[in-house]
């Protein structure tokens, strides 16, 4: 190992030590699991599925229930579990729940 | 604004199956949900009232920005053209191809006033006229000069478009339509029609065919008859 290889090693120990620094000293800032709103973020007072997961379950209900006149609407939506949504359904001839997750993956179907 | 309990005596009607579906939703999910606003200063999510939104708007000269006109990813069966609406979120999506979607900011229906159902555009209008319907008038008597019709422009309150939403060939009595009142995006206001701002309203109106179909959702409304 030449001098310029070890003075280029001790330059990139130094850089990861600061690196590393600079990683604890902002982990000691953080105060909470995500990124904080800014001023003039706007949320809804409730939690409902996204929409475009909404419709989806709406389609694949229409699909599996075979339910060909198109008028399968979500009616409500709320969080089951960590990283699904369970939808609400209705249609002409009766209710159905559908549960679908955040990649939109519907997991189940179930008419009531 | 167009929008009247009237309308609800047509909602009524699907009403036997909406009851069990409501029912299996819980009745904490019947209350309207409503926009909440970040305050920097206290940390705090805060409700975004009619004061609140006009002393934003005034501010900054328009809507908080996740009202504001933007392409988003959207990923659904429907059709390009198609016509999506979240009360809840206050949000209305103009669905493109390749799974994208155009989001618009909206105003909704105030308590009592909102609803859910699959619609259709029916006919469309540049500077519609306004006429208060009889309900209203009962309820504002400062809306009986009007009972005539406001004629189109800038103090009307269905702004520059409007697009009549239809069930079947019947008229639905409700529009998407502009506003003289831009600061209302993102509120529970209406008396059941979904309005956006005149920019906006401008640019649907140039995208939207007529017989477009018209997908309302919203949490714990009445449901409209679909088509």
């Amino acid at each position: 190992m030449n001098g310029f290889t070890k003075d280029a090693l001790r330059k990139q120990t130094g850089t990861q030590l600061a690196g590393l620094c600079l990683l604890l000293v902002a982990g000691c800032n953080t105060s909470g699991s995500g990124p904080s709103p800014t001023a003039g973020s706007v949320r809804s007072s409730g939690t409902t599925a996204p929409t475009d997961l909404q419709l989806l379950c709406a389609s694949k209900t229409a699909e599996e229930l075979e339910i060909t006149d198109g008028n399968v609407l979500p009616v409500s939506s709320a969080p089951s579990g960590e990283n699904a949504y369970q939808v609400n359904l209705t249609f002409t001839e009766g209710q159905a729940v559908c549960i679908i997750d955040e990649t939109g993956t519907v997991q189940s179907i179930n008419k009531v | 604004m167009t929008g009247m309990p009237g309308g609800l005596r047509a909602v009524l009607k699907w009403m036997p199956s909406a009851v069990g579906v409501l029912v299996l939703a819980g009745a904490a999910l019947a209350q309207a949900f409503e926009t909440q606003i970040y305050d920097p200063n206290t940390r705090q999510w805060v409700d975004y009232t009619p004061k609140a939104a006009a002393r934003f708007y005034n501010r900054h000269g328009q809507s908080p920005k996740e009202f504001r006109r933007q392409v988003v990813q959207f990923r659904t069966a429907e059709k390009p053209g198609t016509i999506i609406i979240d009360g809840d979120r206050h949000f209305l999506y103009l669905v493109q191809p390749n799974f994208q979607a155009i989001r618009y900011g909206i105003g909704v229906g105030r308590d009592g006033f909102g609803w859910a159902g699959i619609v259709k555009v029916g006919r469309k209008q540049e500077w519609p006229t306004w006429t208060p319907p009889p309900e209203m008038i009962a309820r504002d008597p400062e809306s009986a000069k009007w009972a005539g019709g406001m004629p189109g422009g800038p103090d009307n309150p269905l702004g520059a478009r409007a697009m009549y939403l239809y069930v079947g060939n019947k008229d639905s009595i409700y529009r998407i339509h502009g506003t003289n009142q831009p600061w209302t995006i993102g509120l529970n206001i209406s008396s059941g029609c979904i309005r956006l701002n005149n920019e906006d309203v401008s640019d649907l109106y140039s995208r939207v065919e007529v017989g477009a179909k018209v997908i309302v959702l919203m949490q714990g409304a009445a449901l409209y008859k679909g088509v």
